[in-house]
């Protein structure tokens, strides 16, 4: 590696409010070389990618640029030098013709006249979708075309731009094992044309494939900077996951009982899960873990009556369920803690006591008037119980910090008297103090007699709190394991996609 | 925070009740430079004035706290008065209480389908509210011309023209109507877990849905209330007038829009009430009032008021954080 690199950060640090999002990162890239970036949710792949495109400004260190240190306030301006950024949700607008997206924002223009050259835009198009080898019709409307070519065009998009850098995260979650290898042939021929390539897969034998270098992150550092042909797929899980465990996790040991108060059997959605079936004991915790977009919500989101599925049993308290929404499945004691709690799990302009009541707002009334004193006294209990940090009971939810937030939902569901408590995501974007609390609360939950099924990839923490964790791959379940037996090497092993899998 | 002056206190309050000072600032200038204005007999006419859009803007108040809108409620309210007109003419002899039942009924069955039609499309089988109800707008003043071959119908009862244009002692019964709904509707939306659900659903449809709140329901209960309510005025209206016709009530969704928009009622839904769609038909009818007074032709009132409704709302924008 004689050559100098094309993209340098020079001990890179950036924070967010609550969360060390990287620490000293130090990588080079180079041209015409595939770098790999590895690493769990959260460890930092996606920050990198947003200070060396602008998104986000480095607090500290230097990025520089073919040689030239660069702070990028925007992605014009690392488009500008030649940084273009493929996103895993894929950004072409639908109801714009392959040519006029991959222009958009740059369209040939007739002389000075304004108007668009649409034979010359097509011709080009044309040209640019040949040169990768891809055979795309350039006036094709992009929402007939199917994902992997709409990914092709995007691609093409980024090199009409005359990218020196081309950064891809994860390209192929939604394409199909020939679209992957179509992808391959123009990834091998951007590199035969000199341009740098960030990879981002989880897909381990996929980077085997495709990797020149692999970079390996671990809660915002670098583990290891090393050359593919000299790390073996196993090495790279245990350098993924292999951390301490943390002393903070309160698992509930002996709280769990006989009694089955919810089972799944052959849950199965088309496109989504298939064939998932699970137990959930009084008293347990049961984690859930799984890649992104490996199916955990899509089937807690049916088990909840929010989504339907198209064949299945679900059993309730030995009660057979189909749950038609959400109310019914509320009324049986089941509550959900969605992933996305800003736009799933709170009504963020209203106040922590209209959040707390919403859901037994009706059960305490009189009649369908709202018991105003009942509200109060509950929203004030739940509070100081769960030592809510808020101004007053009035506050708008929307100002509280991400820990507190999270306590409003859960007060809710407890308010609720919910026995079975489905948690996706509990801690996300949560401090660790406040994640502890959380912690102490489902402890605390599941010896009162409930039960909690917790989706979560942060690996420590499902194994730090659950008493059995289910793995899920590909909407399928690929492994359930003990917690006190399993590694996170054990459950990357089950969530990752192999090899002859 | 214990520790805030008089005058941070006055700007938060200012803040968060920006359309009642509006509405105060508008009534002292109204009571110093309008003659007349201050008669007890000219006050009484600004609530009989607003007292139609009240009814109107009462239902529409549910609807957009929802997250909708309803455009068809003019023409609602028009079909509804020619349903009343017709059936009244069956009974030329009829007594106050038989016009009252008749009126009652034809709001009811009139609004109340209307609404269902509404709700259906909306809450069922999701069709956007500015559609449905544009389509709805459409088909109901349709039918009432078609009804009436667009021929007002007259010589009704006198009994008929009671809710209208007479009054219980001193004060008109169309006032009566109007603070009643209003009180109603204040204790729907909110005293009861109804009215709270609608603003959950207003604010974020998901989050009321996985809260278990039943979103279709609660959908289709507000375009129900909203077309009985433009039923409701429709026949008001007609009892007013003392006739029936097709071209009644033309462009009021855009007058109840207004009222509730001015308010301060939040557009996209989950913020506002009762109490800011009060302050929005008090702005109107002062407006109105006193522009008439002074002798401002109905021209220059109509570009006033557009002027005044845009000013009201850039205030109440631009207020926040």
């Amino acid at each position: 590696m004689s050559e100098k690199p094309f993209v340098e950060l020079n001990n890179i640090n950036k924070s967010f409010p609550g969360v060390k999002a990287l620490t000293d990162v130090t990588i080079n890239f180079y041209r015409g070389k595939v770098h790999v970036l590895l690493g769990e949710n959260g460890a930092g792949k996606s920050t990198i990618i947003k200070v060396i495109s602008g998104v986000y400004q480095a607090d500290e260190g230097i990025l520089k640029v073919d040689g030239q240190e660069e702070v990028f306030m925007n992605t014009r301006q690392s488009l500008a030098k030649g940084i273009s950024v493929i996103h895993q949700e894929l950004s072409v607008i639908p109801d714009l013709t392959v040519a006029e997206n991959i222009f958009l924002g740059r369209e040939p223009k007739i002389g000075k006249s304004g108007l668009i050259d649409k034979p010359k835009m097509n011709l080009d198009a044309k040209k640019l979708l040949e040169s990768i080898g891809v055979k795309i019709n350039p006036k094709e409307y992009i929402r007939k075309l199917n994902n992997g070519d709409k990914q092709m065009v995007e691609i093409a998009r980024a090199i009409s731009q005359n990218s020196s850098m081309v950064i891809m995260d994860e390209p192929t979650s939604s394409l199909s094992e020939h679209e992957v290898q179509a992808l391959f042939r123009v990834i091998n021929k951007l590199k035969s044309e000199n341009v740098a390539i960030i990879y981002i897969s989880h897909k381990l034998k996929e980077i085997a494939e495709i990797g020149d270098h692999i970079t390996i992150l671990r809660d915002g550092n670098v583990v290891k900077t090393v050359s593919l042909s000299e790390i073996t797929e196993s090495e790279m899980i245990a350098l993924m996951v292999g951390r301490k465990m943390t002393q903070f996790y309160y698992k509930a040991e002996n709280a769990i009982q006989n009694e089955v108060v919810l089972e799944v059997k052959n849950y199965t959605k088309a496109g989504q899960f298939e064939d998932v079936s699970f137990q959930l004991k009084k008293g347990e915790i049961l984690g859930i873990a799984g890649l992104v977009g490996a199916g955990r919500t899509e089937v807690m989101r049916a088990v909840f009556g929010a989504d339907k599925v198209d064949s299945g049993e679900c059993i309730v308290f030995g009660q057979p369920v189909k749950f038609k929404s959400p109310k019914e499945a509320i009324k049986m004691g089941i509550g959900l803690i969605p992933e996305d709690r800003r736009n799933q799990g709170l009504l963020l302009e209203k106040s922590v006591k209209e959040n707390t009541s919403l859901s037994s707002i009706y059960a305490n009334s009189k009649k369908g008037f709202i018991d105003f004193r009942w509200e109060i006294d509950s929203t004030l209990d739940y509070i100081e119980k769960m030592r809510t940090k808020t101004p007053s009971e009035r506050a708008i939810v929307k100002n509280l910090s991400g820990g507190n937030q999270q306590k409003v939902v859960i007060a809710k569901w407890l308010l609720a008297k919910a026995k079975i408590l489905i948690m996706d995501e509990p801690t996300r974007g949560i401090d660790v103090n406040a994640k502890a609390e959380i912690y102490a609360l489902m402890k605390k939950f599941v010896e009162d007699g409930g039960s909690i099924i917790v989706v979560s990839s942060e690996l420590p923490e499902v194994i730090g709190v659950s008493n059995r964790i289910m793995i899920m791959r590909e909407g399928k379940v690929s492994g359930i394991l003990d917690a006190a037996e399993a590694t996170e090497k054990d459950i990357m092993k089950y969530a990752s996609i192999h090899a002859g899998n | 925070m214990k520790e805030k002056t008089a005058t941070n206190k006055f700007s938060a309050f200012a803040r968060e009740n920006t359309m009642l000072l509006f509405l105060i600032v508008l009534f002292l200038l109204a009571l110093v430079f309008v003659p007349r204005f201050a008669n007890a007999g000219n006050l009484k006419n600004v609530l009989i004035q607003i007292s139609i859009n009240a009814l109107i803007a009462t239902g529409m108040t549910f609807v957009i706290l929802s997250d909708g809108i309803d455009l068809s409620v003019g023409s609602v309210a028009a079909l509804s008065g020619i349903a009343a007109a017709a059936l009244i003419k069956l009974f030329p002899d009829a007594n106050i209480l038989l016009s009252m039942i008749v009126i009652l009924a034809s709001a009811v069955l009139v609004g109340g389908l209307c609404g269902f039609f509404n709700g259906f499309f909306i809450a069922k089988l999701n069709v956007p509210p500015f559609i449905a109800t544009l389509a709805m707008m459409n088909v109901a003043r349709g039918l009432a011309y078609v009804f009436t071959d667009a021929k007002p119908i007259f010589g009704l009862p006198e009994s008929f023209g009671w809710v209208g244009l007479r009054s219980v002692g001193v004060i008109p019964v169309t006032i009566i109507l109007m603070v009643l709904i209003i009180a109603i509707a204040y204790v729907i939306l909110s005293k009861t877990c109804f009215g709270r659900y609608i603003y959950a659903v207003g604010s974020n449809k998901e989050v009321a849905k996985l809260s278990g709140i039943n979103v279709t329901k609660i959908k289709f209960m507000v375009y129900m209330i909203c077309g009985i309510l433009a039923g409701l005025a429709g026949v008001v209206l007609a009892s007013k007038l003392q006739n029936g016709q097709a071209t009644a009530a033309t462009g009021y969704e855009l007058n109840a829009i207004a009222a509730v928009a001015m308010g301060g009622t939040s557009m996209s839904g989950g913020r506002g009430g009762m109490i800011q769609t009060i302050f929005g038909l008090f702005v109107i009818g002062i407006i109105n009032n006193a522009l008439s007074l002074l002798g401002v032709s109905s021209y220059w009132q109509t570009i006033a008021m557009g002027v005044i409704i845009l000013m009201a709302v850039v205030i109440d924008q631009n207020k926040k954080d």
